[in-house]
């Protein structure tokens, strides 16, 4: 922190969250947090009595991408949702997409200028906010408040129109249900114009039963005729609502597409933000820059807003700040979610690769792997430990490592995946990777994902790790700068994968050994055994798969199960891995796929 | 063609080669015209579910005998569906609710209340009740246990339960004082030559009577286990000589491997090795627990006594922390990555004082 | 565990006469019949067949002679009768017709929440009843809400139950039977007459199954009796259990005695031989024969929980260990019990155990 600009920082954050909770923003929809953000820069800006700064236009709609070759982002994935509509457009049946990814990566900006480009008719369904307010949240009769948001939001889907809603058959006063959407094309579009409904908040009703949706898209299914487009949000959190919503069978089963963008390379990063610099102040400032993409983390809009607040402060600039900002804005973000349960906490969708994890993430793991530390200056060596403790003695850390996890944008459990995959390699003694691998399966105890029944401080797991890990390892590995993904999951699906087959060779054998594992760890570990076991095509088939895929035990290579080591410094967050061969219908099936475990 | 396991498999009560107190025991149950709920318990390859088996036919004739395999849908309080695998006779249905995983409760009261009600319509049967037989009771959640010895209470008028577990520390003492607990001790190492010279001399192969001395040793009780050595080492080799190497498990062939590899090297670079070869075994589906038990086995011949104290506590506790933790790889690891920094030390204090090195492998 | 005294089919078991009054029983009852578990079958009926805990049974006597009733709080083991207790009373105080209408019985098989605990129980509590019974009898206007394993109940719950015992504090008594006290919030203890139940005596226990075993012509030797007791710990609804076990698995043709070692054997109890076999793997300072010993004793099937548990009882008492010796015994034993009671594997666990014992025995450092 600055000492010059500590007081009025402090009197601006508190008014922050001031008008971040004030009542009126409860039903603020969820994807209009960049509104609100330019709410709080106004809000300075008046405190701060500059009246020579008049600009009070958002930055982030100043400089809007108006054509696709503008959007920045992985061209793949813009790509697969431009073949995507274009699928759409060439026929009729409804079609429904799940966007999803971090916040500020430009799904929005991308559905809208995509869709535009397309010809189609953009229709944006916002919560009806006039209900919201607190005296029609009538408690003791939820279900007529429930079932009006409900319905209103399936007349949306069906008739996409307002002025449709009161031919309807469904009895609403209309006085009762306000509810806004806007055409953002102005024009009257001929009829056959296929429209895009763009959903980027859910009514609360279906994100509190999430069994409504799936009745919800069953009409849309049999009455709709447009593509919806659901815009999620993704976030490191795994209590979210949006996960539950977008199961993986609810995708499969209304043949939901689903795209995830990742979050803004900082390649396109630095082009956008240099570009605003450049038009704004007519230079480029390169420390500016580096800042604000470290300070960032990929959101593009949370990019903007930051630059667009130094700008104007001309205040000297620290990372350190931001990354303060940074976690203010979570903060109070975080509190206004929980005051109106509303602000969508989304899936984190598990990347098996690396080529789909920011960088900053993977500079994280780094960090804790490899810390760096400050060498002793003669004045501030501490005072030393006692004896028994002389071993403990650490040189100071640069970066604090519970900050490093807060700055990656990785989940805990990824987090530790992570770092578990590396740590190895990022040792050279064996008694100090005793030490940290023991810390790893301690976090791992106090991870979410394990003992579900009793209390567990959960949110210490990656500090654990990366506090643990850090303080453990103090021999460096000079030249080691490599970061692979975890390769947990395949793991994971070869063992699913196994265990079906294993399920399935136990029904076609032996009606006395239902149990895979013992199938596993007795009868079918005889290799020499197996032929004798073939008693049914089927079974000899099964038997067959099950050593083809199986049994590599006795060789020693294992070809698919380690992930490729990618150079850290090198690694391209975009890669297109090209796949233009793609079958158009295979779109709808072959979308990055959730999973979350 | 069907291993020697299940071909030779007793289906008799009066059949049955060993404990033959217990047999007669079970005779009287059976013979006394109904019989409370049972807990069979005893270590894997004892003989408990062919004991099962031979009650239930004893119960019901050879009805029992015609099995068929049905998959059952049982939907969760929450939506979920879930497809169970049961073997059913006309008098009996086998499941293994653990399959169910967190479910184990729905799918316990569900399969249970169905047979209860259905069982109301065929009124023709010999006995007053059905039976079910649940296997791997002590895998059940808590939750499972409690509802089920609610379960017990609420169906005994038409149905029986055959449980079926490997011990009962963790079956809840509710359930066990419902149950009459039959323990199946594993067979003794006469009895298993014993049998495996009967096998064999039904499928007319000499079996060195040295062989099946071996056999029956490295089996650890396990009959089961015993029988399929002895037909692979038939498959091995024909005839069988007395000195014939005894296949192990690949896996287990895999993981003395693997053990080897630790105590050739202890570096970060071997634990990467050994990390590979543990997410071999772990996608053969291999339980963790069984991996680290096989893997202290192996580590611990090479220890001199007090460092064996020591590897075994670690192994306990990171044993221990596969059951809390969700990734059970880090714990293995870490139980690794411990052994070696203390194998390591042995080692280098063994160097220390040359003269007086004493290593008893 | 007070489960299985209580309701198992309330309204077959009709509670069979006691001790004295069922001598006359014939021995050759439909088989079905019998099986109705004899702890049901021989539970007290009335407050003066409660054997053992004098301490409650003179304040339920007292109550019965027309004196106030307080919120009642049963703690104790397993099987040492609060059940029994509480239901006997209740059983005089209303008569066998009026139990069904003025007592609540939950145990925690039944949904426990906080819900319950508003819906059921206030329901129950809010109805008002006469001050006599249905044949005419005087007693006292309340009805009886029995919280059978009140330590399972959840915390918000407890706290609800506290405001309803307050309110209707006119018309309702209730009756909290508990195994851990500790369990059981502040505000609620302080509302009850707390009653502990202690483990029954030997010579209580072995009168008991000596003349059930009359009465069901169970053979069984004096030795065995005591087998059962030891077996049983204090718990007589456990010794129970097993003496009928034992009566199904003999030989009604011969005359044979059951022996002890039945007894042990049905109870899971390890045999003393084991027991002494493991030990003295322990003192040999070979982890080869301890390894051997260890793999016996799961091979047998014996559980690690009942190992561990006789082998407390044994280094308690051994005099080759120091006291600090124990201590560290006694810290191995807690840990490696929490691990097996958590799913981990029994033998690394065991292993572990021993081991330990092991180098306490033989390289003890004074």
């Amino acid at each position: 922190m600055i000492g010059v600009g500590q007081p009025l920082r402090r009197k601006r954050t508190l008014e922050w969250i001031d008008s971040d909770l004030s009542p009126d923003e409860d039903s603020k929809p969820a994807d209009n947090s960049m509104d609100s953000d330019l709410e709080l820069l106004n809000v300075f800006k008046s405190n701060e009595t500059k009246p020579e700064i008049i600009e009070m236009k958002d930055w982030c709609e100043e400089f809007k991408p108006e054509s696709s070759s503008e959007l920045v982002g992985n061209k793949k994935q813009i790509n697969d949702l431009n073949k995507f509509l274009k699928y759409c457009l060439s026929r009729a049946a409804p079609s429904i997409l799940h966007l999803s990814g971090p916040p500020g990566c430009g799904k929005s900006t991308a559905l809208r200028v995509l869709g535009n480009e397309l010809e189609m008719d953009l229709v944006e369904w916002n919560s009806p906010t006039a209900v919201v307010t607190n005296t029609d949240i009538d408690e003791d009769d939820p279900i007529t408040y429930t079932e009006g948001q409900l319905k209103t939001f399936q007349l949306f889907l069906i008739n996409n129109k307002y002025s449709s809603y009161s031919e309807t058959s469904l009895e609403l006063h209309p006085d009762e249900l306000h509810f806004k959407f806007s055409i953002t094309k102005s024009h009257t579009a001929p009829r056959d114009r296929k429209k895009l409904l763009i959903v980027k908040d859910i009514p609360n009703v279906i994100l509190r039963t999430p069994s409504l949706m799936q009745e919800v898209l069953r009409l849309y299914h049999t009455r709709g005729r447009h593509v919806l487009a659901f815009v999620v949000p993704s976030s490191h959190e795994s209590s979210d609502p949006y996960w539950k919503l977008f199961s993986r069978e609810l995708l499969g089963e209304f043949g939901i597409a689903s795209i995830c963008f990742n979050a803004v390379h900082n390649t396109g990063m630095s082009k956008v933000i240099s570009r605003v610099m450049l038009q704004k102040t007519n230079r480029v400032d390169d420390l500016l820059l580096d800042e604000v993409l470290a300070a960032s983390t990929g959101d593009l809009r949370f990019a903007l807003n930051t630059l667009h607040f130094y700008l104007f402060n001309s205040t000297n600039l620290s990372c350190i700040n931001i990354l303060n900002k940074k976690k203010l804005t979570k903060r109070v973000k975080k509190n206004a979610t929980s005051l109106s349960s509303y602000k969508p906490v989304p899936p984190v969708p598990v990347y098996s690769s690396i080529k789909n994890h920011p960088l900053s993430s993977l500079h994280a793991i780094g960090k804790v792997l490899h810390a760096k530390r400050k060498p002793w200056r003669s004045k501030d060596v501490p005072a030393s430990l006692p004896s028994h403790l002389s071993h403990h003695t650490r040189e100071e850390l640069q970066y604090q490592p519970d900050h490093v996890f807060e700055t990656s944008t990785l989940s805990s459990d990824l987090f530790l995946s992570f770092l578990h995959c590396n740590l190895p390699e990022y040792s050279i003694d064996i008694n100090e990777l005793t030490i940290a691998c023991n810390y790893l399966s301690q976090s791992d105890i106090l991870s979410p994902l394990s003992s579900r029944l009793h209390y567990i401080p959960s949110h210490y797991s990656p500090y654990v790790a990366s506090i643990g890990i850090s303080h453990s390892l103090t021999q460096c590995v000079s030249s080691k700068f490599t970061i692979n993904g975890p390769i947990d999951r395949q793991i994971r699906e070869n063992i699913s994968g196994n265990q079906s087959l294993l399920i399935e060779i136990a029904r076609e054998t032996n009606q006395y050994e239902t149990n895979h594992i013992r199938l596993a760890t007795d009868l079918l570990s005889y290799h020499q055994l197996l032929p004798n076991l073939h008693n049914s095509n089927r079974l000899q088939q099964l038997v067959s798969c099950y050593k083809l895929h199986e049994r590599r035990f006795i060789s020693r290579d294992f070809p698919s199960l380690i992930a490729q080591p990618s150079n850290f410094s090198t690694v391209n967050v975009t890669s297109p891995n090209s796949s233009e061969e793609e079958d158009q219908s295979l779109i709808v099936e072959d979308f990055p796929e959730y999973e979350n475990w | 063609m069907s291993l020697w396991v299940d071909k030779y498999r007793p289906t008799q009560l009066h059949k049955l080669d060993y404990h033959h107190a217990l047999s007669s025991q079970l005779k009287r149950l059976v013979d006394s015209g109904d019989f409370p709920h049972l807990l069979f318990f005893g270590p894997s390859g004892a003989g408990k579910k062919t004991r099962i088996m031979c009650t239930l036919r004893e119960m019901y004739g050879v009805g029992v005998e015609r099995l068929r395999i049905e998959n059952i849908n049982i939907q969760t309080p929450s939506n979920k569906k879930i497809e169970l695998t049961t073997i059913n006779s006309n008098h009996h249905i086998e499941f293994n609710p653990s399959d169910a995983g967190i479910y184990d409760r729905v799918v316990v009261q569900e399969v249970l209340k169905n047979i209860a009600q259905m069982h109301t319509l065929d009124t023709g049967s010999q006995r007053g009740f059905k039976v079910v037989v649940l296997n791997e009771v002590d895998k059940l959640t808590r939750e499972a246990q409690h509802s089920l010895r609610r379960t017990m209470e609420k169906y005994s008028s038409n149905c029986r339960l055959i449980l079926c577990c490997n011990s009962t520390g963790k079956v809840i003492s509710p359930i066990r004082s419902r149950c009459l607990g039959i323990r199946v001790p594993a067979p003794s190492h006469e009895e298993i030559s014993r049998i495996l010279h009967y096998v064999c001399k039904k499928e007319g192969v000499v079996l060195p009577t040295e062989l099946s001395g071996r056999i029956a040793e490295m089996s650890r009780r396990n009959l089961r286990r015993a029988l399929l050595m002895v037909e692979a080492c038939r498959v091995q080799q024909h005839p069988m000589s007395p000195e014939q190497s005894i296949p192990l498990p690949d896996w287990e062939q895999y993981i003395k491997q693997t053990a080897d590899l630790i105590l050739m090297e202890q570096s970060p670079k071997q634990l990467l090795e050994v990390r590979s070869r543990v997410y071999e075994l772990m996608a053969h589906v291999i339980p963790a627990d069984v991996i680290m038990k096989y893997l202290l086995e192996e580590l611990v011949k090479s220890c001199d006594g007090s460092m064996k104290a020591e590897v075994i506590t670690a192994a306990a506790e990171f044993e221990h922390r596969i059951h809390l933790g969700s990734k059970p790889i880090f714990h293995i690891e870490a139980f690794v990555a411990k052994f070696m920094s203390m194998y390591k030390r042995f080692l280098e204090e063994g160097l220390g004082n040359l003269q007086d090195i004493e290593m008893d492998f | 565990m007070d489960q299985f005294l209580k309701l198992a089919n309330p309204s077959s078991s009709k509670p069979a006469p006691t001790s004295s009054g069922g001598t006359d029983k014939p021995q050759s009852r439909s088989k079905r019949l019998d099986q109705t578990p004899w702890v049901e079958k021989y539970r007290p009926w009335g407050v003066a067949d409660i054997v053992s805990q004098e301490e409650v049974v003179a304040v339920m006597k007292k109550c019965l002679m027309g004196e106030d009733i307080p919120n009642l709080l049963f703690y104790g083991g397993p099987g040492t009768g609060k059940t029994s207790t509480i239901l006997a009373m209740a059983r005089e105080m209303f008569g066998p017709n009026d139990m069904r209408e003025r007592v609540l019985e939950l145990n925690s098989s039944d949904e426990r929440g906080i819900d319950v605990i508003r819906e059921k129980v206030k329901g129950f509590s809010t109805r008002a009843v006469p001050p006599k019974r249905s044949d005419g009898q005087p007693c006292p206007a309340i009805k009886l809400v029995v919280l059978d394993e009140a330590d399972s109940m959840t915390q918000p719950a407890q706290e609800a139950l506290r405001r309803i015992m307050e309110k209707e504090s006119r018309s309702t008594r209730f009756c909290l039977i508990c195994n851990y006290i500790s369990r059981i919030i502040d505000p609620i203890t302080s509302r009850c007459a707390k009653f502990r139940f202690i483990p029954l005596p030997r010579t209580q226990i072995e009168a008991k199954l000596r003349s059930i075993s009359q009465v069901e012509h169970v053979r069984i030797s004096e030795d065995a009796l005591g087998a059962l007791y030891d077996v049983s710990e204090g718990d007589l609804r456990k010794a129970i259990t097993y003496l009928q076990s034992i009566a199904r698995l003999q030989d009604s043709d011969s005359d044979n005695l059951t022996e002890a070692a039945q007894v042990y054997e049905i109870s899971g109890f390890i045999p003393s031989q084991v027991m002494d076999k493991l030990l003295t793997a322990c003192q040999s300072d070979s982890y080869q024969q301890l390894d051997t010993a260890i793999r016996q004793v799961i091979a047998e099937g014996f559980s690690a929980n009942q190992l561990l548990s006789q082998l407390h009882d044994m280094v308690l008492t051994v005099d080759i260990l120091s006291d600090k010796q124990k201590s560290a015994v006694a810290l191995k034993l807690a840990n490696v019990d929490k691990r097996i009671a958590d799913g981990g594997d029994e033998y690394i666990n065991l292993l572990d155990m021993c081991s330990l014992l092991m180098q306490q025995v033989c390289h003890a450092q004074l």
